[in-house]
Parts: structure tokens; sequence; C-alpha cells
């Protein structure tokens, strides 16, 4: 049955691919973040086909896509809606405009760029998976998920998102340049006279909720159990190279993505290959690293490939 | 899965089963080890048996804390981690559990348990518990000792006591530690003679010469016996004759006669 699944999965990644090219990794990531119903956080430089890939995902899962694109003066109700007035048989009433936070999959784009006070406005959604405007709570259409992007150059003007904001971010997914064979390819694509892609819609939101439900029943072993506990652990006490460790937060997530992962290999268990694939993606943006370890250039990658050796 | 909890069951008897041979042989193979040095140094050979129940207690322990799911992996690769976690997992019952378990199931029939045992080592075990064996035979006919470690063992025992007990004690052979000091001085060296920190008077009376004359006695008669040891045999006076030439038989009453004439 599991062994099935890996087909599904296969089959949604080469659809996608016929838009996409390379980038197995993203798309596998954002992947194992929906299967977790958890969000997660693309840090690329322009022009990766962060966006292009994202919205090829959500066309193929057959689900509700919508962009935000970060601005300093984006305000909260640009996000999550508001209420207008309208007209109806002479009556005049407010009626609630949902923003563009009501969809299966929002990508804000550039989240950094977006002030606190808006950046905190999808913090609700993205773990309540609902909207408060003015007194009313709105449900958010299941599933849904917050897949933002950052920039890691051009950092001015910009609004870091603050700890507790980015540890909501199940996982920090690097968006990396293609090979040169994938460029290649690119380039033949989008220089060449355009065929227009018709991409078949694979799953729907009924099935992509049975598989939410099919990840967290893939079993773990207790001694892959204690190993993830260790190396969360190991973050906070690893004073020599950080300064504030991952939460308990990590530990739930690592086990998830590892559980998803494992379900998009085809495998009916979490194997120790899932635990160290996924610590860098739910680890690196829950560690702060300490003055003397970023004054030897190490990044947080580096600080999880050294929390890895934890056996 | 039904009944996969006796599956496990029947895997941990398997592996605790081959383990325990494995375990005896080693612990047998100690005990030869041991028992031929100790007879060799002409110690007590069962003493043996502390260094091997010592051992079987020490492998018990790593035994009884080993994963045997870990050793049944080990044998088979298709069944890295799944084991395991099926174990651990089997009283969740659900779709992806339940067709692990069966899996499980099926990767476990190819596990041979001849996979466990190690032939070339138990069959280097048994060599050598056979060899040991003849050892001990050959060395307890043929009187074999490198050396008599008992008394040695004795000696030091005595210094342990000695040295153990010195200070404040009030026996006697304390004096035999401060006696050592040669036969020049029957009392040994002044230091030495002490019991504590006190100094041992010692007052030596003058031999007395009085006789009492109601004491005095004939001598009593004594009978002594003719008793030689066998080595000494009388041999008859004819036997010497026989050994001294007539020449000097007479030389020798001459020489006696001459000289009673003077």
């Amino acid at each position: 049955m599991v062994k099935d699944y890996k087909v599904v999965f296969e089959t949604v990644f080469k659809e996608v691919s016929k838009v996409i090219v390379g980038q197995e990794e993203l798309l596998e990531e954002v992947m194992i973040a929906i299967l977790c119903d958890a969000n997660a956080l693309l840090e690329g430089y322009p022009g990766l086909a962060k966006t292009l890939a994202i919205k090829t995902l959500a066309d193929v899962l057959d689900l509700k896509f919508s962009r935000i694109q970060n601005t300093p003066d984006l305000m909260p109700s640009d996000i999550t809606g508001t209420y207008i007035i309208t007209e109806h048989s002479g009556n005049r009433e407010f009626r609630f405009e949902p923003g563009p936070v009501f969809s299966n999959i929002v990508l804000a784009d550039e989240i950094n760029r977006a002030t606190p006070k808006s950046q905190s406005a999808l913090l609700e959604a993205m773990q309540e998976k609902q909207v408060t405007v003015g007194n009313t709570t709105y449900k958010l259409d299941l599933p849904f998920f917050v897949l933002a992007t950052q920039n890691p150059i051009e950092q001015e003007g910009t609004y870091p998102l603050p700890e507790a904001q980015s540890d909501r971010f199940l996982l920090k997914i690097k968006v990396t340049y293609p090979t040169p064979e994938d460029e290649i390819k690119i380039v033949d694509k989008y220089t060449n006279p355009l065929v227009e892609q018709r991409l078949k819609k694979l799953l729907n939101k009924a099935q992509l909720l049975h598989l939410q439900q099919i990840t967290r029943q893939i079993p773990i072993a207790n001694d892959v159990k204690r190993r993830v506990i260790n190396i969360v652990n190991a973050s906070r006490t690893k004073k020599d190279i950080i300064q504030y460790g991952a939460s308990p937060r990590a530990s739930i997530g690592l086990i998830l993505a590892s559980k998803a992962r494992a379900l998009i290999k085809g495998r009916n268990h979490v194997s120790s290959e899932d635990i160290e694939a996924m610590a860098y993606p739910v680890l690196r943006h829950r560690i702060i690293l300490n003055f003397e370890a970023e004054r030897k250039g190490m990044t947080t990658d580096d600080a999880v490939k050294e929390l890895l050796k934890i056996k | 899965m039904k009944g996969f909890d006796k599956v496990l069951k029947e895997v941990n008897v398997i592996v605790d089963e081959v383990l325990a041979f494995d375990i005896i042989l080693t612990s047998i193979l100690i005990f030869l080890i041991c028992y031929l040095a100790l007879m060799l140094f002409n110690l007590n050979p069962w003493y043996a048996l502390f260094p091997t129940l010592a051992y079987l207690s020490f492998l018990l322990y790593v035994d009884l804390n080993t994963n045997k799911y870990r050793i049944v992996e080990s044998k088979y690769t298709p069944l890295y981690e799944k084991l395991r976690t099926a174990a651990d997992n089997y009283n969740n019952e659900n779709q992806v559990v339940d067709e692990l378990e069966n899996e499980v199931v099926g990767d476990l029939r190819n596990v041979r348990v001849s996979s466990f045992v190690r032939i070339k080592k138990v069959s280097y075990k048994v060599l050598g518990c056979i060899i040991l064996c003849l050892a001990i035979l050959f060395a307890s006919i043929y009187n074999v000792r490198f050396g008599d470690f008992n008394i040695s063992l004795d000696k030091v025992k005595e210094l342990i006591y000695k040295e153990g007990t010195g200070g404040g004690n009030e026996t006697g052979e304390e004096l035999v530690a401060g006696s050592g000091g040669g036969d020049e001085d029957i009392y040994g060296e002044e230091s030495i003679a002490k019991i504590g920190n006190q100094q041992i008077e010692i007052k030596i009376k003058q031999a007395s010469l009085e006789v009492v004359g109601n004491e005095v006695y004939e001598a009593p008669e004594r009978e002594f016996e003719e008793t030689f040891p066998d080595e000494i045999f009388a041999t008859s006076s004819g036997s010497y004759e026989e050994k001294i030439t007539i020449e000097n038989q007479k030389l020798v009453k001459n020489y006696f006669e001459e000289l009673s004439k003077t």
C-alpha cells in the first residue's frame, strides 16, 4: 500500500517537472510540508522559480492558490480580508470580503519585506487555520499551507521574521541554483517557441487530507525517536557553537517531516536516513549560532551537521 | 496484525538460545584456561570458577541489554530498522503498521537460524576446549608445574598478615618480625625488639654451679644397644688380612717389636 503512494508522488513530481526543470529537492520538501499539514519558508535568490514551482504544484494538487507580494505598506487587512459596504435591494450592509489568505496554498512572497504587524496577521492563519476579523472568526478551507519566501540578499528595508514566527514554519527550504545541465534545459524551454503545458490534476483535497492522515500513521522505532530527541537536546546544550537551541516543536517537526519523507519514498517506517535528511530544513532556522561560530564562518547547516554526529 | 507478538517472542527465544550457547561455550573456554593456568602454578584450580562466573555474569548483563532485533536485522539487511519499528509499534493498530508487520513476517522467513551461529568461531572455541582439556590431562598425569606458587602465596599471605597486624598487637608473632637480625645476636637489633613503643626488658640469670648434697645420686646404669644404621656393616678380620700383603704385615710387626724393645 505505502509503495503505491510512492508511485503517486513520483507521478505528481513528473507532472510538475513538465513546467519546472530540476528543483527536485524543493518540490519534495514542499510536498513534505503539505503532508505534515505545516508551513514552509523558502529561501533563495530571485529567479529560481520558487513561485512558479509552488503554483504548478498547487495546480497539480487541485488546490486554490493565492499569492501575497509583501511590501512595507502591506496592511493586515490586505492579507485577511476586510468588511466592505455593499448595497443590496436598496439596503446597505457590511459584507466580509475574504483576503488572499482564504486559499489552500498561500504564497507569501518576500515575507521579510512586510512589517511585523502584517507578518503576524499570518500567524493565526498558520497556526490555528482560522482568521479573526473584527469579532468574527472564519475557519479556513483545509488543507491550508503558507509557503513564504525570503531573499537572503538585499536586507535593507526588511523586517527579519521574529523567532516566534519563524519557529512556526516546519521547514526552511533552501532553494539552490540549478545545475548547468538543468540550466540548459531551462533556457531551451523558455527561449524556444512556447508550448502550452496542460497539467493534469492528479490529486484532490480529499486525497491530500487522507495522505496527511497516512503520514501520521507511519511508525517510528523507539531508538530512532530517541535519536531525534538527543539531536534537538544537543542543540540546546552545545554552547560552544549554538547560542539558542531548538524548541520541542523542532522534535515534533523532525519526526513528522521524517514520516512524510518515508511516505514519499514508499517506506512504511521512518529510518535514520529520513531523520538525517530532514534535520537540515527542520533545524536550520531554529538554532542561532553564537558569535564564536559566526566568526569562524560557520552556518547553521554546519551546526546541524555537527549535531547529526550524535547517534 | 494478530499474532505478531508471538512472532516477536519467537525471535527473542531463538536469539536468546543462540546467544546462550555462545556465552556458555566462551565461559567453558575461560574456565579451562584459568583452570590450566592455576594448575600449572600449583594453585587451587577450582579458583577458576571465580573469573568464569564473573565473565558469565558480565556477558549475561550485556546480553540482557542487547537489542535482539538489531542482531536479527544485521543478518538480513532488508529487515534493517523494520523489525525494530514493528516491534516498538505492534500495539498500534493501523493499516501502515499492519503492512509493516506483514512485511517483517515475510522477511523473517528468509532469516536462517544457522546465520546466527558463526561456524568458524564456534569451531575454534570447541577446538580450544578440546586442546585445553587434553593439556589439563597431560599436565595432571606428568605432574607438570611451572613453580610452587602455593608456597609463595603462603609467604605473601604471611607477610601481608604480619604487616596488617603490626603496631600495638600483643601477639608473640611480632617478635618473629623483629628477630631477623642474623646469627650473631639472638635478640636482634635493639630497635626491632620492641612491642609497640615499649622496649623489651630482658634479664639473663647466671647459670648456677652450686650442688645440693641431698640431691646427689649414683649415676644410673644404662645399657647401650649396638644398633647401627643399615649402611654400616661389619667385615671379618680375615678379610683385612687377605687384603694386606704379607710384606707389609711383617713390616708392621717388626716396627711394633722394635718399638716395644725401646
